[in-house]
């Protein structure tokens, strides 16, 4: 079976073929109208003309010349001559004039012959020109199907008569329409749907590139004693790669770090990540900033493309003294905040992955107590408002040192960026800002709750005489046991015990053996409170800001009393130390934390 | 006044190192046996002294001051102070209070002596 092949034109011999039919359907109907007569006119002969003659032979012979005329309904009349052989003659012998019956027939045979002859061609030409115009119309139909099917949408055919053929190019008109409008449908779907894709797929990159990044950043703020640390991270929109991280050190020593990665993307959040695994493995190895920005910078730039880097700050907070050791890597300075007064942290130094080899200055300062640092990514500074004008590092400034209550300084900032910005303004950068603030000494002063000793989870008292100090430690130890503290932590905050009580019996009591000295513990979830009561008659401990690291080197040379140990040593062992005055004592408090604050993760 | 439970002993391993034993509580009412034991070494020609801790139990702030004022008297007379056997509470007492820089720590009484031969 010879599959109807889309392309090849067989449509000519088609046309031939169907137009040849019916030219020859014509022919063959004439042709069998003519044989329709002949029959009739043979049978006619035989019925009625060849009895006549007989009839007529046998009466009269004289009556002999006897034309028989048929006419024949249709054209073309034919006349039968005479029979050959017959002679007007009157005679009144067999007629010999009178027509025989082969005569007859071959005559009828001849005269047929004759006019298949003549209406043969007739009868075709009559065919052909009859269905000339309709066979043009049908090969119009294909010309135009084959075309639109090979895709020329817009072919249509002229409308003709309105018979069944105009019908199907009415039809054909109509379903090209149909068909032209469904495969603009399904092109505007196709390209809908790529668009579509287009867009999720963009979607879901930012959001890789978002979860990568809120992955890293510290889930906790680092609990610090005497310190209080806030954060704030606003991501924009597109991820900008901004970076922030807690490191704490085993010696209590707290690693701040901030950052800004170039570039947007999956690809700064992946930066991001690298630089702040290597800020970590490098500063738990090395000691200065400076070595830790050095090191780092080296790794990232074999590691990052030309164009993307890192600017970096990376201070060491020890909050036992307030000491700031840090370095810069082209980060925004920080700003240090005292008494209404604000200074830059001045270091500098090239973003990390720029350049090889670089060395970063380092510098040391300190905070003392109810000052504050602010550390800031340039998604504040760099925010335009309306006008196109930046919210900009003076304003930053000037804004610090108007506002003054630490708790609030980070909404303050907030609220003050939203009123330069306007309502409806699409965040360009990612927003991060971290403060700092040493806690001032009067809040240690103030007692932060209410004891009632009958909720206390231990209890205890010592007569004020010397050596008792050691029994207090050793109960409360015990009593503390089954809380599992670190070992370590539990012989501190037993050293701190002992000292706390002896403080109390030599200087609260004046180691009168009728006064005693109480330890009230308890303990919640997260620390463990010891408080050590004198009988409130004694010395007045000193100020806590007062207690200094006691100089060895002047004690050697004799400048100071050999002693004057006790109250330092306590405050280095606990994490918190609170000096309270109740009604009737004076109260030394000391907290210790159950957990070690994270791995801020 | 509680007993206070120590026991200090002298001992001169070398013409130039003498070592000191104490057992049991370093605070103020160790005073006497530490002065005294000192007061022996002092007699001598031994211009290292090494305390031993590893019998000690228990010191305070009084006793960190006693060692202080014990330094004081080595250093006049010139004498080194090295100390082995603490624990590592007490280690990182010393360290707090910055005493490990001038009584070098060691673990052992033998690298205690090696040390201070070389002094």
């Amino acid at each position: 079976m010879k599959q109807q092949g889309k392309q090849k034109p067989r449509k000519k011999w088609r046309g031939i073929g169907l137009q040849a039919r019916m030219t020859l359907s014509y022919l063959v109907s004439s042709v069998l109208g003519l044989l329709l007569l002949e029959s009739l006119f043979f049978t006619t002969i035989f019925v009625f003309v060849v009895p006549y003659i007989q009839s007529h032979a046998s009466s009269s012979i004289s009556r002999a010349t006897a034309t028989a005329t048929v006419q024949v309904s249709s054209t073309p009349t034919h006349v039968v001559e005479g029979t050959p052989g017959s002679k007007q003659d009157g005679q009144g012998q067999i007629p010999s004039n009178l027509p025989t019956i082969p005569g007859i027939l071959g005559f009828v045979l001849l005269s047929g012959l004759f006019w298949l002859v003549v209406l043969s061609p007739a009868g075709a030409l009559f065919g052909f020109l009859f269905t000339r115009g309709l066979i043009r119309r049908i090969r119009g139909l294909i010309l135009a199907t084959a075309q639109f099917a090979s895709g020329d949408y817009t072919r249509r055919v002229m409308l003709t008569r309105r018979d069944e053929i105009g019908q199907l190019e009415q039809q054909f008109n109509d379903m090209a329409e149909q068909l032209v409008g469904s495969i603009q449908k399904q092109q505007e779907l196709v390209e809908y749907n790529a668009r579509m894709e287009e867009r999720a797929r963009i979607e879901q990159e930012m959001q890789t590139a978002r979860l990568i990044q809120l992955s890293l950043l510290p889930k906790a703020l680092p609990e610090v004693a005497g310190w209080q640390i806030t954060t704030h991270y606003q991501p924009a929109r597109e991820v900008g790669g901004d970076l922030y991280d807690f490191i704490p050190f085993y010696d209590g020593r707290l690693g701040i770090v901030i950052g800004d990665v170039t570039d947007k993307g999956v690809a700064a959040a992946i930066v991001m990540a690298s630089t702040r695994s290597m800020l970590r493995a490098a500063a738990q190895a090395l000691t200065s900033p400076g070595e830790v920005l050095a090191r780092v910078n080296e790794l990232l730039y074999t590691d990052t493309p030309a164009r993307m880097f890192v600017t970096c700050f990376y201070a060491i907070l020890d909050p036992r003294s307030g000491n700031l050791w840090y370095a810069n890597a082209g980060h925004d300075l920080p700003y240090q905040r005292a008494d209404g007064k604000v200074e830059e942290l001045l270091a500098t130094g090239m973003p990390l992955g720029l350049l090889p080899g670089m060395q970063y200055e380092e510098r040391e300062m300190s905070i003392t107590q109810g000052e504050c640092l602010l550390f800031y990514s340039d998604g504040l500074v760099e925010a335009h408002n309306g006008q196109q004008e930046m919210f900009g590092f003076p304003r930053l400034k000037l804004l610090l040192t108007r506002q003054n209550d630490q708790d609030t300084l980070i909404p303050f900032l907030l609220d003050e960026l939203k009123n330069f910005t306007g309502s409806d303004w699409e965040q360009e950068d990612d927003i991060t800002l971290i403060t700092v603030q040493r806690m001032p000494a009067t809040d240690m002063k103030k007692p932060s709750k209410q004891y009632r000793p009958e909720e206390a989870f231990f209890t205890w008292s010592v007569a004020s005489q010397q050596g008792n100090e050691k029994e207090a430690m050793e109960r409360v130890g015990d009593a503390l046991t089954p809380l599992g503290l670190p070992a370590e932590r539990l012989a501190n905050l037993k050293t701190a015990v002992a000292e706390g009580v002896m403080n109390a019996m030599e200087h609260g009591n004046q180691y009168d053996p009728e006064k005693a000295v109480m330890l009230q513990v308890y303990v919640s979830e997260r620390t463990i409170i010891v408080r050590i009561l004198d009988q409130g008659e004694g010395e007045a401990l000193p100020d806590l800001d007062t207690i200094d690291t006691p100089d060895l080197t002047a004690k050697l040379a004799g400048l100071q009393t050999p002693r004057g140990w006790g109250l330092f040593l306590i405050k280095s062992l606990v994490d918190e130390l609170h000096i309270t005055r109740e009604e009737k004592h004076q109260v030394i408090e000391l907290v210790m934390a159950r957990q070690i604050k994270p791995e801020c993760e | 006044m509680s007993e206070t439970k120590v026991t200090v002993d002298v001992r001169q391993v070398s013409s130039t190192a003498s070592i000191i034993d104490i057992q049991g509580e370093v605070s103020a009412g160790a005073e006497t046996s530490l002065m005294n034991a000192y007061a022996q070494i002092g007699t001598t020609a031994s211009h290292v002294i090494i305390l031993n801790f590893t019998q000690m139990e228990y010191m305070n702030s009084s006793g960190i001051g006693l060692l202080v004022t014990l330094l004081i008297r080595a250093n006049r007379q010139k004498q080194h102070l090295l100390a082995y056997g603490l624990s590592e509470h007490y280690q990182h007492i010393f360290k707090l209070t910055r005493l490990s820089d001038v009584i070098r720590l060691y673990d052992t009484e033998a690298d205690a002596l090696q040390a201070g031969q070389a002094l």
